[in-house]
């Protein structure tokens, strides 16, 4: 008996020290001017996102997940002090699932391109030809019907996600998993890292169209608020801000020199998947024009452009309070 | 010639020679520079590379320790709940119903309540948990109802009242199904663990999370890689299921996979 009880109370004790809580409220009235990096729990997802948090690697408060679903789920929850999550589904988890956060500042402005096989004989993306999207009505797609329109509605075929597409390229055909047709597509719509992974074993493959740019062109000159910081509203305001400050300050030393991020990025063991792409391919990537799209922009002082995104996703009307 | 044939480990290296013969035809088919069924010369490379690898080494740990507490917990519940329904029968109707919840609802949907409940870093140890419950319950139900009547009658005549009976007598004589249900339930639990890593989308320290990574790379060959690590330990567990079945069979105890 002594046994089982002993090994009753090695499983409590081994889950017990595992819980994870929001830990800001009592830390914060002792926010000092210089932010202490461990003092909010932070979830992010994968890939351009993560990689603002450069300087938070191996930072035991410091998350990422592949899977954004899931933390649109723990942001309803109000279980983390801040979150990261393209600005749509963000935005709505705070409407519809009242999720106790605010809006405070965007940090990637696009990273989506339009690549050629280079198949094609009058080399034109055109409605004759085979367009490869990925995550239907998610927002590659939205951003790219609002860049083109409904004229390419007839070549276009959807893939789960840019991994889908990526593997498209490389192997050069795409298997539609409904209709089980097989398809050599023309033209791909892909994000970075995926873009220059898929370059570097694909000479074949080039950029055709910067989504960034045409998207700029179609809104007057307004950037795409892609993914967004939400702060929870239990955080200490001057906390929040420092911690702002300094992502910000973090976000503009890496444009500036692009070594920083991978030098920064390595200070994690497998920083490969937990930033979702390698140290040295993220620096790549970034001195490539800044192929990630990030940057830093409060949200507050860009409400039109916020907005003229949010209205792909039918999101408008917004309260005042949901800005931080 | 036919003695060697009918030999079981012969039959089990000709077993494992069509699955490789099977892979070459299946990436000869479909594959396209091993981005989408490498073949298992370029998995064997990957292989290779990945198990010099330290970080492999801590993915695997973190994973077999995740999968290690689920497990013990949903042992504990499942001796306390299978001694409680194998010993008054009554108890067992009155499971019933919570047992068959647990086992048809669809693991995926468990995955993204617990991830919300705890984080994506837990939610696996959880699943473990859930999958495996109900059929650990079955296996301590099932060594109960097995032990003999003559026995339990003695005990009474003994003035053994039924909670010293359950812990003295039917619970050392349930022990060989008990052990032949932990065994049956590890591997599933394993794989529960890793399948649980990939849809939390939980990216630090797990099997599961690296085997997305490699697919969200695009490195199929490190995916066929992985899996084939996990094959290896599978098969030295189904190893070890093949033993404690002998015994048990030696010992008198036939075991219904099925049950």
């Amino acid at each position: 008996m002594k046994k089982y009880l002993s090994l009753i109370a090695v499983a409590v004790m081994l889950t017990a020290c595992n819980t994870t809580n929001t830990s800001s409220k009592g830390d914060s009235s002792s926010a000092a001017p210089e932010y202490d990096r461990s003092s909010l729990n932070i979830l992010t997802p994968t890939g351009a996102p993560a990689l603002a948090f450069y300087n938070y690697a191996g930072n035991a408060k410091f998350e990422t997940n592949a899977a954004p679903a899931t933390i649109s789920g723990q942001m309803a929850a109000g279980s983390k002090d801040v979150i990261v999550l393209p600005t749509n589904a963000g935005v709505k988890a705070i409407v519809d699932n009242k999720a106790p956060y605010q809006l405070a500042a965007t940090i990637t402005f696009g990273n989506f391109y339009i690549a050629s096989l280079n198949n094609d004989d009058n080399q034109v993306m055109d409605e004759n030809d085979t367009i490869l999207l990925f995550q239907k009505n998610n927002v590659p797609d939205k951003i790219f019907h609002y860049v083109y329109g409904d004229q390419f509605n007839n070549a276009i075929h959807y893939a789960a996600d840019v991994s889908a597409v990526a593997q498209a390229v490389i192997a050069g055909k795409y298997s539609d998993p409904d209709t089980g047709t097989e398809y050599v597509p023309n033209y791909v719509m892909i994000a970075e890292p995926a873009l220059t992974n898929v370059m570097s074993k694909k000479n074949t493959v080039s950029v055709y169209a910067d989504i960034q740019a045409k998207y700029k062109e179609k809104s007057n000159d307004q950037a795409l608020f892609q993914a967004s910081v939400f702060v929870n509203k239990n955080v200490e305001k001057t906390l929040a801000t420092s911690f702002l400050k300094s992502l910000e300050k973090d976000i503009n030393d890496a444009i500036a020199e692009p070594t920083k991020l991978s030098t920064g990025m390595s200070k994690e063991a497998s920083a490969a998947e937990v930033f979702g792409v390698a140290p040295q391919m993220a620096e790549n990537v970034l001195k490539k024009n800044n192929g990630m799209g990030l940057g830093f922009k409060y949200a507050k002082e860009n409400k039109a452009a916020i907005e003229t995104f949010l209205k792909l996703f039918n999101i408008e009307g917004l309260n005042e309070e949901i800005y931080f | 010639m036919r003695k060697f044939i009918s030999n079981k480990y012969t039959l089990f290296s000709l077993g494992i020679l069509f699955v490789i013969g099977l892979w070459f035809i299946i990436s000869a088919f479909f594959d396209v520079n091993g981005a989408i069924f490498p073949s298992p010369i370029l998995t064997l490379q990957s292989f290779g590379n990945i198990l010099t690898q330290g970080q492999t080494y801590i993915s695997l740990g973190f994973t077999f320790l995740r999968m290690i507490i689920g497990f013990i917990i949903s042992f504990v519940l499942a001796l306390i709940f299978g001694m409680i329904a194998g010993n008054w029968p009554n108890m067992y109707h009155f499971f019933k119903p919570l047992m068959t919840v647990l086992k048809s609802i669809p693991t995926v949907a468990f995955v993204f309540v617990f991830v919300v409940m705890s984080n994506a870093r837990e939610a696996p140890i959880y699943v473990v948990l859930i999958i495996c419950f109900p059929i650990l319950y079955e296996a301590v139900v099932g060594g109960f109802k097995s032990v003999e009547k003559e026995v339990i009658e003695a005990s009474k005549v003994d003035g053994a009242n039924s909670v010293k009976s359950a812990f003295h007598i039917k619970l050392p004589l349930a022990v060989p199904y008990i052990i032949v249900g932990i065994v049956s339930s590890f591997a599933l639990s394993f794989k529960i663990a890793i399948m649980a890593e990939v849809i939390t989308g939980a990216t630090k320290n797990g099997i599961g999370s690296s085997i997305h990574h490699a697919y969200t790379q695009m490195e199929m060959p490190d995916v066929f890689a992985y899996s084939l690590l996990v094959i290896i330990l599978m098969l030295l567990v189904t190893l070890l299921e093949d033993v404690v079945k002998q015994i048990a069979k030696k010992k008198g105890i036939v075991i219904d996979n099925n049950k």
